[in-house]
């Protein structure tokens, strides 16, 4: 279809989406949000990237659809950039003229100063122009370089970015090393990143993608830990002290946040096993973290229980009460399709946090007062007295780490056996699956019995971290986070789940502006993940080859 | 003859049917002693029937959004909870234009028409995009492909109202031709109901002609019988379908106006409970089926208006109207287990489509 369209129409039709996209990210707040978070001090902040940022990818997504023809291709990127640069423009000069701001509560002087660059709205409106082509020409010039040169400019400019977003977390953990600190403060500006930092980083990731590309092709493309031989067992240790030692090094901050990625990883994990392995879809996730969270409580707290037992020991329960739950939960739904079930489950976990809130249950869980006073884990309040200068956030973290690998390593030892075989028999197609001879029955329930205590889990180690637990942290967000994470990583895969929470979860927790925006950007994630990559990120391979299959093979679908 | 039946059995169905067992016996002991105990006089009961009719009547006009959709693609939209809202929301502002320009005051009758008409664009707009946009490059998708789509569309578009709009409530101008009281067939009933009554039947009827009585009911029913079939009769399935998104999404959007002026509030996160409950009652009337639908709805909007008060009161629960929303989703999950059809529907849960 898109042969028939000229070139320029779609470059310009290109333009305008940009524009929209701009004008959509300026007066949702995040432009006016990102303004004090300076990438590289003084030159650069947030915001500023944002609108180059766009403009610059979809200058060079028109630029792309021109193959040999390098003037026609940046003249259209170009064309793209001016575009959305014009439209984005336009805003300030209506903004002006008419009151906007009492219909839509972004649309302040403010924004229209970043908008424009500091400039007025008219002049401005030039200036986004100008800025848009020369973003659009860098797009095109950039798909330009080959090789491992175009590598290392991605690569550092995303590392540019990352680091400049945190560069006030970055100074703070350097602080607290004491004179050690020199080795990387002068790495950061007052804020943002300094020059040298910002050379640093080009001369790191130049280096490392020119030394990989000197590696013969095939071992390139294996990881560290999968290759053969010592090589593999000397990774894994490294990454092993790498992880135990991240609570001293990073700090009290980190190792919350990296708290709170473990509680999703683990929830990830047994999201994965339902949806990504068995196919079975669940909105109600958050069902089991609740009960997890909640059994821990009401057993272990001082107010809801006449003889408070320990953290360890209400643990196994809460994955018990889970499982029970799932089993229970799950009987009556097993033989409901996907989308029947994704409602269905959401169902039970409105009612169990409707319930939690309620009056109805009041004397024993508290109701909308929630409960507090839950037991932490002995050994975590072990070793915060036993290690001078650790707080609780710190040594959570390792009973945390300790549950996360189990967690994977079950996830692993399940996926290659029999059973997980199974479940994606069952994935791909039921009916075979049935016709194979696997009971769906029991092997479904196997599935379920898996996650929930996984679910459980974590909200186990949510009331433990946390010491207390109230019915508003059990929203459907919780349910949609999980979901998110896997979908993004790739459903299926491990490794996506861990590389999923860290940059769903542990991003959004480190910037405090990305907060508001949270939701938005994972309902946009969504959308775009299932047009553009359903098989995620980091894809487990199955999953790859069956949503790619139609490309190769167009002929054998229905 | 026994001894077959007991082997059809499963300990599963036992355990569900327990569990209904259980649930039934609640709900008539809580209404036998509510009704013993002579709490409620038969004002309020009446007062919680049309309570319960009114709500229905909006859920209805959610609901064939989510029905007709899902005739046609066999997809839950999970982003129809924000056409929903997203209307209102919106039309909100025109409201507020036209209330403090003081035309609200001077042609009431002109000024809702023209904000309910203004909510309703502003919903099919909303329902036409996310169709263009985020469903139409999916048709061929496996079928959990568009339904994570949908709910990151729902997400994304809940969010953007927040940002946009902020998190406030809105109050909607309340009309003096509105207030008040007035005696319909012995029964003394608020004003606005009857008006919100009157405006959904008109536009439910409106509907039920259309999918009945035009050529673009026909092929929308066409291509919900076979979309490959209705393609070579000529039909433009891509045309009908977004069709049928605009009219989900007009009514859903008309049903947001008339929730706002039952409520006289909007806020951008208003749309998750009515709309599901707009989608339990397309499953109860039987999803796919336009008039099932309506039924449900009102059997909906009257089991949660008058469920609270008459069983779970009787079960001596405190602060019964706490859990009116677990109401709907109990329901969802008996009905599905139980009747997945719904009362008019083929069996559509179980089968693979």
């Amino acid at each position: 279809m898109e042969n028939e369209k000229s070139f320029w129409r779609i470059a310009f039709e290109r333009g305008l989406v940009a524009g929209v996209v701009l004008l959509l990210i300026s007066l949702i707040g995040m432009l006016e949000a990102f303004k004090g978070r300076e990438i590289i001090g003084g030159l650069f902040t947030m915001s500023q990237v944002l609108i180059v940022g766009t403009l610059y990818l979809t200058g060079s997504a028109s630029g792309k659809l021109v193959k040999d023809n390098l003037r026609q291709s940046a003249l259209g990127a170009m064309l793209t950039g001016a575009v959305g640069g014009f439209v984005t423009g336009l805003l300030p000069i209506v903004g002006t003229l008419v009151n906007l701001r009492s219909v839509l509560l972004n649309a302040s002087p403010e924004l229209y100063k970043i908008l424009s660059f500091g400039t007025g709205p008219y002049v401005g409106l030039v200036v986004l122009i100008i800025v848009g082509a020369i973003s659009g020409l860098a797009g095109v010039l950039v798909n330009q370089v080959k090789g491992w040169p175009r590598q290392a400019i991605n690569n550092s400019l995303v590392a540019i970015i990352m680091l400049g977003l945190l560069a006030d977390l970055f100074r703070v953990t350097i602080e607290q090393w004491g004179n050690l600190s020199v080795i990387l403060s002068w790495m950061l500006a007052i804020k943002g990143l300094s020059y040298p930092g910002v050379a640093a980083i080009l001369v790191v990731a130049f280096g490392l993608s020119y030394l990989k590309s000197k590696q013969p092709a095939e071992k390139a493309s294996v990881s560290i830990f999968q290759q053969k031989g010592p090589k593999k067992y000397a990774a894994w240790l490294v990454a092993g002290i790498g992880l135990l030692l991240v609570p001293p090094i990073l700090g009290v901050y980190f190792s919350e946040v990296l708290d709170n990625v473990g509680i999703y990883i683990l929830m990830g994990l047994g999201m994965n096993i339902l949806l990504g392995y068995t196919g079975m879809f669940n909105l109600g996730f958050v069902a089991y973290y609740a009960l997890g969270a909640y059994t821990v409580g009401v057993l272990t707290s001082p107010e809801t229980s006449a003889n408070p037992i320990p953290w360890i020991a209400a643990m196994p329960v809460a994955l018990l009460v889970a499982i029970i739950a799932g089993v229970v939960l799950s009987i009556p739904v097993l033989r409901m399709r996907g989308d029947y079930l994704g409602i269905v489950t959401l169902g039970f976990g409105e009612i169990i946090r409707i319930l939690a809130g309620s009056d109805l249950l009041k004397p024993w869980i508290g109701g909308s007062n929630g409960i507090t006073q839950i037991a932490r884990p002995g050994i975590a309040i072990w070793l915060t007295k036993a290690i001078p200068g650790f707080q609780i956030q710190q040594t959570i973290y390792y009973v945390i780490l300790f549950f996360v690998i189990v967690g994977i390593f079950l996830s692993i030892r399940l996926r290659d056996s029999r059973q997980g075989r199974a479940w994606m028999a069952i994935r791909e197609d039921e009916d075979v699956a049935q016709a194979m001879g696997i009971d769906l029955i029991n092997v479904k329930l196997l599935a379920v019995i898996i996650s929930s205590a996984l679910g459980g889990l974590a909200g186990a180690l949510f009331a433990g971290r946390l010491s207390s637990t109230y019915p508003q942290s059990y929203t459907l967000m919780v349910s949609l986070n999980a979901l998110c994470l896997i979908i993004v990583g790739g459903m299926g895969s491990i490794p996506g789940v861990v590389a999923g929470s860290l940059a769903l979860v542990g991003l959004p927790d480190l910037l405090r502006e990305f907060g508001e925006f949270r939701m938005l950007v994972y309902g946009a994630l969504l959308v775009v993940m299932m047009l553009v990559k359903p098989e995620g990120l980091w894809p487990a391979e199955a999953m790859k080859r069956e949503l790619h299959a139609e490309e190769k093979a167009p002929a054998a679908a229905d | 003859m026994l001894k077959n039946w007991l082997k059809r059995i499963s300990a599963t169905d036992i355990l569900m049917w327990g569990i209904g067992l259980i649930i039934i016996l609640g709900v008539v002991w809580g209404s036998v002693a509510t009704l013993s105990s002579g709490k409620y006089d038969s004002a309020a009961w009446q007062n919680l029937i049309v309570t319960g009719l009114t709500l229905g009547s909006i859920y209805a006009l959610i609901a064939i959004g989510y029905t007709v959709v899902y005739g046609i693609l066999r997809m839950i939209n999970f982003a129809h909870s924000e056409i929903f809202s997203g209307g209102p929301l919106i039309a909100y502002y025109l409201a507020r234009a036209l209330d403090n320009s003081g035309f609200l005051a001077k042609q009431p009758i002109i000024g809702l028409i023209l904000i309910a008409l203004f909510s309703m664009f502003i919903s099919m707009s909303i329902a036409f995009l996310a169709e263009r946009i985020a469903y139409r490059p999916l048709r061929k998708a496996p079928r959990l492909i568009p339904l994570i789509t949908a709910i990151g569309v729902s997400f994304f578009l809940l969010y953007t109202y927040k940002g946009l709009f902020g998190s406030g409530i809105k109050d909607y101008p309340q009309l003096d031709i509105l207030k008040g009281r007035t005696p319909v067939f012995g029964m003394d009933i608020q004003i606005v109901y009857i008006v919100i009554l009157i405006s959904a039947f008109v536009l439910l009827a409106i509907l039920y002609s259309l999918v009945q009585f035009t050529k673009l009911g026909k092929a929308m029913r066409a291509v919900s019988e076979d979309k490959d079939t209705a393609a070579l009769m000529g039909i433009d399935v891509d045309q009908i379908i977004s069709a049928t998104f605009m009219i989900g999404g007009s009514l859903a959007g008309a049903g947001g106006f008339l929730y706002a002026l039952m409520f006289h509030q909007v806020a951008f996160a208003m749309g998750f409970f009515p709309a599901l409950k707009a989608f339990t009652s397309a499953v109860v009337g039987g999803i796919g089926n336009v008039v099932g639908a309506m039924i449900g709805a009102m059997f909906l909007g009257i089991i949660e208006a008058m469920g609270p008060n008459i069983f779970l009161d009787g079960l001596g629960v405190p602060a019964p109207n706490q859990l009116k929303d677990a109401i709907a989703f109990v329901l969802l999950v008996f009905i599905l287990i139980f009747r997945p059809t719904g009362i008019l529907g083929e069996r559509l849960a179980t089968k693979k489509a």
